[in-house]
């Protein structure tokens, strides 16, 4: 179904190529799994498999992508939906709609199918990935899997032979991983030839028939799934972990111990809140941060996002009281005293160059802080300092939008805890990110909390759990007695 | 019993929704009021056939029952009316070429108050995910539906995005108010807006990819899965509009252009 | 004018439905955080607006972007935000000016093109949004004068608007996320 022979690619302003004599297939029935670090050349890889290079990007092929025993510079763009189905990273980016059932009938409407015809493939897809009661839903007001799911079944209605998964688990929490190994069993059950991009390995283990590695643009590794099991491959080639345990059962609970003037760490006491309209998040809910990394675990709708948003003080609790180092905390000394990396890290960058996005950190976080906190020495030290410590030295006249998805969340990271934090909250700081990338903001997590602060980890992600969480605090909280 | 209760729900849902589109009028019935009303308002230059206008414009806004909202508009409207009127004494002063003259002021309000009555419908009774459904109606050429449809589809996202990027610098410790907004604007603009720079070209990017894979074309041809046929609320619409423009001219001419001339 | 239409890519149709938003959605904010009548949001305002309509001209590079982004603009303002039809002519016609002015001035760099474009289509759509004003307000001459001021302020942003379009676009290019 998808032959690669030969294949080298250079992008349109590249001096050397993107990817170098790929061979591979990935033929009906089949799950291939292409992984690699970030820059190995697997975007590229499936940018090749669908088209878009050279169809969109333009660029120098040489060698032959076959797409169903055609030769894929033959076949126009638009008519590769009907062959491969492509599923980005972000399945919002590609919803053109507001709501469930107008995105997946657009693209039928533009092909001019009778309005019957769009009815009942919206109906059957919908059915087929068990969305149906949420056609009628705001695509805003989706979770994560059920996004991923109105993606695959707008894909899906138009009957391609071959799907192609840009980085599909990156946002999703483990029970929707799991979900989703299963449909792709069962469409590779039904003869659908798979490529899988993806940093995450384990939740392929049952699914994949196939591993390609990727390194500097080349396949360095291609054989059974079981090569993974190989530390030393994954570890050379900045991989994760193949066998990954659900540490979400084995980390400690958080002990929440009795008040003391002298304590260390952010305290919410009896804390309520609740949504306007909505039933209360949380209702006499106690809970203790201490200084390290704490993993904050619950499911959907627990209020995770809600909880670091009242420790910040974005929200303002409606009863309660919190406590940072013992003494009673407003919502204004939260803003001062709480940090927050927010998932979006785009959303989070504004200058020109690494070292003035960390400035300008550093000068609000002085004036926020009247002096207080900061350390005796100019600006430059203190940036300098920062640079090092997140390995961003080389980086610091690079424009922030330039830099790679790990080196943005170090970024960002950096921003943060410029501000020298006596919290510091982070939301899916590893989404997205390769097995490198993931170890290096785990150590960063520990050097922030070896250094006195209380870091809370917002994550799906198992390992990070594991490599940097030493305890976690489980939602929902329960309310009038301390948790143990 | 679950999957009868959910395809019951689904049912009422789609039943009350499809309830909904027969009493809602049609955009197109809207957009046609809306443009009636422009050109008659302008035509006409007389207190007379503008109260007219008002009137039956006022009726329109108040049939879309968002009384509050409707209400907070005519408040800010008043507050404008009364500044307009200051400015323009004070300008009488300055310049007796142009005296302050009452009723001169009575014409421009009117037709500003008969076209926030006819826009007030269209912009309250819509909501964002319904405007796609009325761009359909309005069976648009490609290269129009195509950026309108991403222009609604994006605003709201939009929005998201920029209350995530206040959140943060509140966060970092950036005042977000109008001091700081007047001491350093261009530093505020920068903040505030660089995001949303780069977010939208990755964002088109994104987009324009998933639009070729989806076989997007200016040679497509569009379908809509549901349409919303004309109705005899649209037809009652348009010729009540047309009547009290009709009646509006009547009066223009059979007594405002007498006061027009008294007043000279 | 059949050309006109169907020649467009579903790309370009995107970038300019995104600029569009994203410059409605920046307007709106400016001018609700500061007021509509204050001279900082009124100039900040136009200046965002500006910025974005010259990247946009920028990022697609053909005939017909500046006069499509109008009519999109007025279309979803007018059915959204309950923007006054009235508007509509000026508009297509300060599109059209500024599209004229790109063509006549093909032979300069690129980025100073678009600009030139943006330049004509502000002054032209303040000029005319100032005629329809003079429509409304014509048995009240003192009104028009009165609303002057705010339009001259309004174009001093758009003209900041179209050197911070040009750093903008510097800035893009140093980032890597647009090419020469």
């Amino acid at each position: 179904m998808i032959r690669f022979e030969h294949v080298t690619y250079t992008y349109p302003f590249a001096d050397r190529p993107a990817v170098r004599g790929l061979t591979f297939s990935a033929g009906p029935g089949e799950l291939v799994l292409v992984t690699g670090e970030s820059g190995c050349g697997k975007s590229t890889l499936m940018r090749l498999a669908n088209g878009l290079c050279p169809g969109w990007f333009g660029g120098r092929l040489e060698g032959r992508v076959m797409i169903d025993g055609q030769d894929s510079l033959r076949i126009p763009l638009k008519d590769m939906s009907r062959r491969i189905g492509t599923l980005f990273q972000d399945p919002e980016q590609q919803f053109f709609a507001l709501d469930v059932a107008d995105e997946l009938a657009f693209a039928h409407e533009w092909q001019g199918q009778a309005a019957e015809v769009t009815r009942e493939k919206v109906n059957r897809a919908a059915a087929r990935f068990g969305i149906s009661h949420i056609l009628g839903q705001s695509i805003h007001e989706l979770s994560e899997g059920q996004k991923q799911k109105v993606g695959l079944a707008s894909i899906l209605s138009q009957e391609p032979r071959a799907l192609v998964l840009d980085e599909p688990t990156a946002n999703l929490d483990p029970e929707s991983t799991a979900e989703l190994a299963k449909t792709l069993l069962a469409m590779k059950e039904k003869g659908m030839a798979i490529l899988v991009v993806d940093h995450r390995l384990y939740w392929l283990k049952d699914a994949a028939d196939r591993v390609l590695v990727m390194d500097r643009g080349e396949i360095c590794a291609c054989g059974h799934p079981g090569l993974l099991s190989d530390d030393a491959l994954r570890r050379a080639r900045g991989l994760r972990g193949w066998q990954v345990k659900d540490e979400r059962c084995f980390l400690p609970e958080n002990p929440v111990p009795e008040r003391r003037a002298d304590e260390r760490g952010l305290r919410m006491d009896e804390v309520c809140f609740a949504y306007k309209g909505q039933p209360p998040l949380f209702e006499k809910a106690s809970a203790f941060l201490g200084p390290g990394v704490t993993a904050l675990i619950g499911g959907n709708g627990t209020g995770k996002t809600t909880l670091a948003r009242l420790m910040t003080g974005l929200n303002t609790a409606s009863g309660g009281r919190f406590f940072i180092d013992g003494a009673e905390a407003a919502p204004k000394d939260l803003l001062r005293r709480v940090g927050i990396v927010l998932q979006n890290a785009d959303h989070q960058l504004h200058m020109k160059t690494v070292r003035q996005e960390l400035e300008v950190c550093l000068t609000l976080a002085d004036r926020l802080d009247g002096g207080r906190k900061t350390p005796g020495g100019g600006l430059e030290p203190r940036v300098q300092e920062l640079l090092e410590l997140f390995g961003l030295g080389h980086l610091a006249n690079r424009h922030p939008q330039s830099l790679s998805g790990g080196e943005k969340q170090r970024l960002v990271i950096a921003c943060a805890f410029a501000k020298r934090p006596d919290v510091l909250i982070l939301d899916e700081p590893t989404s997205g990110l390769d097995g490198g990338n993931m170890r290096r903001i785990a150590k960063a997590l520990r050097q922030i909390a070896g250094r006195g602060a209380c870091v809370l980890v917002i994550t799906h992600d198992l390992e990070l759990m594991r490599l940097a969480c030493t305890r976690a605090l489980r939602l929902p909280l329960r309310g009038g007695e301390k948790t143990a | 019993m679950q999957a009868l209760s959910v395809s019951d729900k689904q049912a009422g849902v789609a039943a009350a929704s499809a309830a909904a589109r027969k009493n809602a009028l049609d955009v197109r019935a809207r957009m046609a009021v809306s443009v009636l009303a422009s050109l008659v308002t302008i035509g006409i230059a007389s207190p007379e056939g503008q109260l007219v206008l008002f009137a039956g414009s006022l009726a329109y806004a108040l049939s879309a029952r968002r009384g509050r909202a409707i209400a907070l508009a005519y408040a800010v409207m008043a507050l404008m009316a009364g500044l307009a009127s200051l400015c323009t004494w004070a300008i009488s002063l300055l310049s007796p070429a142009m005296p302050f003259q009452p009723r001169g002021l009575a014409v421009p309000f009117l037709r500003g108050a008969v076209m926030m009555n006819v826009v007030l419908p269209l912009a309250l009774t819509c909501r964002i995910q319904e405007m796609l459904s009325a761009l359909k109606n309005l069976k648009l050429p490609f290269c129009i539906y195509i950026p309108a449809a991403v222009m609604i589809r994006f605003i709201p996202t939009f929005m998201n995005d920029i209350r995530q990027v206040a959140e943060t610098l509140k966060i970092r410790g950036y005042r977000l108010c109008f001091g700081e907004m007047l001491r350093h604007p261009l530093m505020l603009l920068r903040l505030m807006f660089t995001p949303l720079l780069f977010r939208s070209l990755r964002t088109s990017e994104e987009l324009g990819m998933a639009a070729e894979l989806k076989g997007l074309e200016a040679k497509s041809r569009f379908v809509p899965m549901c349409g919303r046929p004309w109705t005899r609320n649209d037809t009652l619409l348009v010729l009540g509009a047309l009547a009290v423009a009709l009646l509006a001219a009547y009066c223009h001419l059979k007594w405002g252009t007498l006061s027009a001339r008294a007043m000279r | 004018m059949k050309h006109f239409f169907s020649d467009w890519r579903a790309q370009d149709l995107v970038v300019i439905g995104v600029f569009a938003a994203a410059s409605k959605v920046a307007t709106l904010l400016v001018a609700l955080a500061g007021g509509g009548m204050n001279p900082v949001s009124l100039m900040g305002k136009n200046l965002i607006f500006t910025m974005l309509l010259v990247v946009m001209l920028f990022r697609v590079d053909r005939p017909g972007t500046l006069l499509l982004f109008t009519i999109i603009n007025s279309i979803v303002s007018m059915l959204l935000l309950g923007a006054s039809v009235t508007l509509l002519p000026p508009m297509l016609a300060a599109g059209l000016a500024g599209e004229l002015a790109m063509l006549c001035g093909r032979g300069t760099k690129r980025v100073w093109n678009k600009v030139l474009g943006a330049a004509v289509f502000d002054i032209v759509s303040k000029g005319l949004s100032l005629g329809v004003t003079w429509l409304f307000t014509r048995e009240n001459p003192a009104m028009l004068v009165m609303v002057v001021p705010f339009v001259g302020i309004g174009y001093l942003g758009s003209l900041g608007g179209l050197f911070t379009g040009v750093k903008a676009v510097r800035e893009l290019r140093h980032a890597g996320i647009i090419r020469q």
